[in-house]
């Protein structure tokens, strides 16, 4: 648990509506102030939980820029001509529209390498196990089974290694060779897959009235950022049907005068995306009072992530 | 290691290449070189309308707040333009609205045809799914691309912006085909 970051201790429902909530506002937007709001706010997440360094930085900023030089080449659209490139109009506006694209397309990697990080496999499951049950046991095994073949292969390639029996002098030679551990794995997947299959039967898996142990409860702090992400959904909502937030990069860069209803759709979605990065920040004063308190959950699952 | 030079050279070969063929221009010089030289082989008509627009109470809100579409929707008067042997629909309209600087966007598609994506920044799907620009050689709307279409002289060649797939403007192949509604 030693890269758990506050934010994923909320429970799976709330995370899977807030990720899907800011997910999809970001991806769908064209307005650049919500793009931009949304890319400060995944990268203040990523430098409080993983961490950001100088390289990193200048490899997504030169990402960045590939993405808005690219735009002018194939989109000729646009009212003001900066100047021509092979008989086609280089323009302004579609300079600045990759620029916009460039950072929707950036906070959308970054919000997804939160998603990673947060919804882990025992979220997923659980969100999905109540109603695909069948499809959560699949899930779990599936991801269960990916390491653990790695795992079985390279014990087997050590073994014949060690049996001399692993012949890579060639790349013929070892091809020939691994495919020999292949079939081998391949028949003790089989096997485990069919005593798995048997193990869980025999402890009555899709029986009726069968309950599963989950860590997830809805706390006050679930509540409250389920609430926000209701309200900004709204917002977001009412502006984009009532083209509060409309944003216009073509014929000319043009957008709409700041209302109450633009304010509010701003506002409410940089609070919501500022909330893992609030609750990371937050984590380490309320950690420092629970630490020596009664021995509740909540200061247990504190402990356990120092 | 070697990996990644191999990797680094293809890089900044494609770069190399890619650069080599960009040929960039001033907005002046682009519209310097536009003036006809030597001697003609005839002359055509040319007209340019996006007369379905500016006759639309809805269509085009934004092309008509930025000024795009002039009242009469007309954005090259019939004009006669000279010819040269081999002169096309598509290469006299690329001639004419260069001499008139009116911005201008197309595509090429296969070897020889082109597609006129955009006048006077009046693009493709701009009034609907079934709008963009359409030409027409004496009244008929030919089949082929308007690279392909050798002009002779004399012809009338009209550029129309159309909301309906040509239907509202003459032409008459989806009406004879009973189709394309849903295209």
């Amino acid at each position: 648990m030693s890269n758990e970051s506050a934010f994923s201790r909320l429970h799976p429902l709330t995370l899977s509506l807030w990720f899907f909530f800011v997910l999809t506002v970001t991806v769908m937007t064209v307005n650049p102030i919500l793009a931009a709001l949304s890319l400060l706010f995944s990268a203040l997440y990523k430098a409080l939980t993983t961490g950001i360094s100088i390289k990193g930085i200048s490899v997504s900023l030169a990402f960045m820029l590939l993405i808005a030089l690219l735009n002018p080449l194939f989109s000729h659209h646009g009212v003001t001509v900066l100047f021509f490139l092979n008989d086609l109009p280089v323009t302004l506006e579609s300079l600045l529209f990759g620029g916009m694209m460039s950072l929707v397309v950036m906070s959308s990697v970054l919000w997804c390498g939160a998603l990673a990080l947060c919804m882990t496999s025992d979220k997923v499951i659980w969100l999905f196990g109540k109603p695909f049950p069948k499809l959560a046991v699949l899930i779990s095994l599936t991801l269960r089974l990916l390491p653990a073949i790695k795992t079985s292969y390279g014990r087997m390639k050590d073994a014949r290694t060690a049996a001399g029996l692993y012949d890579d002098s060639s790349p013929f030679a070892r091809i020939s060779s691994s495919l020999r551990i292949f079939s081998a794995l391949v028949t003790m997947i089989l096997e485990d897959s069919i005593d798995t299959a048997d193990s869980m039967k025999a402890r009555g898996l899709m029986l009726r009235g069968r309950t599963s142990c989950s860590i997830f409860r809805f706390r006050p702090a679930d509540f409250a950022v389920l609430a926000l992400v209701l309200l900004s959904a709204a917002a977001a909502a009412y502006s984009s049907v009532s083209k509060a937030v409309l944003f216009t990069f073509y014929p000319a860069v043009s957008y709409g005068s700041m209302g109450a209803v633009t304010a509010l759709t701003y506002g409410s979605f940089a609070l919501t995306a500022v909330v893992p990065s609030f609750m990371e920040v937050t984590l380490w004063k309320q950690l420092h009072s629970t630490t020596y308190r009664s021995n509740t959950p909540q200061a247990r699952n504190s402990r356990s992530t120092v | 290691m070697k990996k990644r030079a191999v990797i680094a050279a293809c890089a900044v070969a494609a770069l190399i290449v890619l650069i080599l063929f960009m040929k960039p221009e001033s907005v002046g010089d682009h519209y310097e070189g536009s003036a006809f030289s030597g001697a003609a082989d005839g002359t055509v008509t040319l007209e340019v309308s996006c007369a379905e627009i500016a006759n639309s109470p809805e269509a085009g809100a934004s092309l008509k707040e930025n000024g795009l579409v002039p009242d009469d929707g007309i954005l090259v008067y019939e004009t006669g333009f000279p010819i040269i042997g081999g002169d096309t629909a598509f290469s006299v309209l690329s001639r004419a609205l260069k001499e008139r600087r009116i911005h201008f966007d197309y595509s090429a598609v296969g070897d020889h045809s082109v597609y006129v994506k955009g006048i006077n920044n009046i693009y493709e799907y701009d009034c609907g799914d079934l709008s963009g620009w359409m030409y027409s050689v004496n009244g008929d709307f030919p089949t082929v691309s308007a690279s392909e279409y050798t002009l002779s002289d004399g012809d009338s060649v009209r550029w129309i912006y159309t909301c309906d797939l040509g239907r509202d403007v003459g032409d008459t192949y989806y009406a004879l085909q009973g189709g394309g509604t849903d295209e």
